[in-house]
């Protein structure tokens, strides 16, 4: 999730000048000469990918197809895929690059998702499952008036996609600068241009593919370089943690709070945005529907956790690890003291310290690999909200057939990447921090409320979704335009209204009041009707009954 | 599914029992999860002192990091505990429950 890595150049922006040896700065990137071995192991994988779409667009025939892999995934595959989803470039160069310059502070942004996929399991998972087809606004529209609730839903879930594909264009852009050595403008064209390959043709299931094999090369690489790391401390966890203190400027402040936020709300409100706004993405929520049934589902979160947590582990130990490895380490600075590259190329400067230049090469292509991983899987839940949510059940008067819809996706697909080309060459010189932070704040405190209490609260009405949604999305974009990531660093105002780069402390908890206040003060005939038909949503809910049907590939 | 199903399925016992195991399963579970991440979250807070210093003195293992680390695995072992009950446990009472109501 590259929004991590951004949250961090905001950080920078703001706490001053912190360390000189562990700026995490995507701002400067010079241009690096050609990696060869990284540009042949990326044109494997290319290769690889391209033959995975071509085979899955022989299998994706009807919307059904498209949207969920036809239910045919199995639960490991859906589990790995959506562990990929969140081991991506930004988690193994982002956050290996803020533990490398804050510490223990970092590691907040992989226990909050840590945290937020049990929730997942135990709450989300199977009744998302039980109750929608495609995605999670079938759900939230389950027993409610569906066009206007189709339409805040899907502005909920467009605002994260775009915000999420802008951070990601301009952080796949720069990267590939850095790692391949390529312009930046053709870097996101090229991202863009693959991108759109496999969505339109491939669907969901090349999307999945895609994502499974790339987790799969990470874990392998991450598991290398940390077992490497570890083998030089005689597997002391111990030894590794003080070598780290001894070599950082900071000393032993690395293994405890305070380096990066001391601010309580501040702390408080980043933990809320990244355990609530994991729950709300769209393109995360989405591949849920891609199993067989709501057993699957809970199988897929218990594969996905196990992953994602033995690669935080990893990624923690490369972190400190690259303290002792990197940081003293002339080969990786240049003659001013500067990390070479900037912050996020810490992990690869281990990789190579580690594996030398070969693996120096695979690890660059899977970053590489990542990005289109992830923005396939954004384009695709964009894809869906247009042509499914808005196109076929709201605006379309009349059925859709199955060619049709598949033609507005395709369509949709396009535009979302001549979109990202847009926005990520319009936003290249610009602080995108606020754009990442945008995207999970809005999952927080739009997508999140109204999905959790349509499945748990009878009591919620059209009006109450309706007005949740509406504050929760005018709260966080307002806050954040006010707050120090636009206010001051992009509007170039000397104090921000607002304090906090993260809304969700606020803008959370309202969007539930909200929900709450107009839903009971609902005295229609038409709530009193959405609140009888409750009961059918609760056995469906639970039990499966009536849920859409799996194919076989 | 007509309003009748509807009625018969919330009125079998089957279904309360189910219902019931899997509320109360959820709650358990998901408190568990959410202490851990509180107690995280509260402590680089308000308790910053304490989660700087380190477990047993001398060592460079600090409560911060032992707890991050814990919340961690505590992710792991509660979703593949709560796999491993909700198979033995739900998957039964479900198609005992589907049976009742003849949908399988």
């Amino acid at each position: 999730m590259l929004h991590v890595l951004l949250v961090f150049l905001t950080v920078f922006s703001f706490s001053g000048p912190v360390l000189a040896a562990g700026g995490v700065a995507l701002g400067e990137v010079k241009k690096q000469p050609l990696n060869i071995t990284a540009i042949f192991m990326f044109f494997i994988f290319v290769m690889a990918t391209l033959g995975i779409t071509w085979w899955a667009a022989r299998h994706t025939k009807t919307k059904d197809d498209f949207y969920a892999a036809g239910g045919g995934i199995k639960p490991w595959q859906n589990g790995t895929a959506i562990a990929g989803d969140f081991m991506s470039a930004a988690t193994f160069l982002g956050i290996t690059g803020a533990i490398y310059g804050f510490g223990f502070d970092a590691l907040v942004l992989a226990v909050g998702v840590m945290a937020a996929w049990p929730i997942i399991l135990f709450l989300i998972a199977e009744r998302l499952r039980n109750l929608g087809s495609y995605t999670f606004i079938d759900v939230v529209s389950y027993r409610l008036d569906k066009k206007p609730i189709r339409i805040i839903s899907a502005i909920g879930s467009l605002s994260v996609i775009i915000f999420y594909l802008i951070a990601q264009m301009v952080g796949a852009g720069k990267l590939i600068q850095l790692l391949f050595g390529v312009d930046y403008v053709y870097a996101v064209v090229l991202v863009s241009f693959l991108m759109i390959c496999y969505v339109s043709f491939g669907g969901m299931l090349a999307t999945t593919w895609v994502q499974l094999i790339k987790a799969i090369l990470l874990l392998i690489g991450g598991t290398f370089i940390a077992f490497t790391v570890m083998q030089s401390f005689d597997f002391s966890y111990e030894a590794l943690l003080s070598s780290a203190a001894e070599s950082h400027p900071k000393g032993t402040a690395v293994l405890g709070p305070g380096l990066w936020m001391q601010d309580p709300i501040a702390i408080i409100s980043i933990a809320l945005t990244m355990m609530f706004g994991i729950m709300g993405l769209p393109h995360v929520l989405m591949r849920f529907f891609t199993v067989k049934d709501a057993k699957d589902a809970r199988k897929s979160v218990f594969v996905a956790t196990t992953l994602m947590g033995y690669f935080y582990i990893l990624i923690i130990i490369i972190g400190y690890g690259a303290m002792t490895f990197v940081m003293d380490n002339p080969d990786y600075h240049d003659a001013a003291g500067k990390i070479l590259g900037g912050g996020n190329m810490v992990a690869l400067h281990l990789t190579q310290y580690m594996g030398g230049n070969l693996m120096l090469g695979f690890m660059s292509a899977v970053a590489f690999a990542t990005i289109l991983a992830v923005v396939a899987g954004l384009t695709l839940a964009g894809a869906a909200t247009i042509a499914h949510d808005l196109y076929a059940k709201t605006f379309k008067k009349g059925p859709v057939s199955n060619a049709e819809e598949i033609r507005v996706s395709r369509m949709a697909t396009f535009a979302l990447g001549a979109i990202a080309v847009v926005l990520g060459i319009a936003f290249e010189k610009q602080n995108v921090a606020f754009v990442a932070s945008l995207a999970l704040a809005i999952a927080a405190s739009v997508n999140f409320p109204i999905l959790i209490t349509s499945m748990y609260w009878r009591g919620m009405t059209t009006r109450g979704a309706l007005a949740g949604g509406t504050v929760g999305l005018i709260l966080s974009i307002g806050l954040i335009i006010l707050g120090p990531g636009v206010w001051t660093a992009v509007l170039g105002n000397a104090e921000p209204i607002f304090p906090q780069i993260y809304p969700t402390f606020y803008s959370m908890p309202l969007a539930f009041f909200a929900i709450w206040l107009f839903s009971v003060t609902d005295k229609s005939g038409q709530a009193e009707k959405e609140k009888a038909l409750f009961d059918e949503q609760y056995v469906r809910s639970e039990t499966g009954i009536g849920q859409s049907k799996a194919s076989d590939h | 599914m007509s309003s009748s199903e509807t009625e018969k399925c919330l009125n079998n016992p089957k279904f309360k029992q189910l219902t019931r195991a899997r509320a109360n399963g959820n709650i358990l579970f998901s408190l568990i999860i959410l202490v851990g991440y509180g107690i995280y979250v509260l402590g680089i807070s308000f308790a910053p002192k304490l989660m700087s210093s380190p477990v047993t003195s001398g060592s460079s293992l600090t409560y911060g990091i032992l707890i991050a680390l814990l919340v961690i695995v505590n992710g792991m072992v509660c979703s593949g505990f709560y796999v491993w009950w909700a198979n033995r446990k739900f998957d039964v009472l479900k198609r005992d429950l589907l049976k009742d109501l003849g949908h399988e």
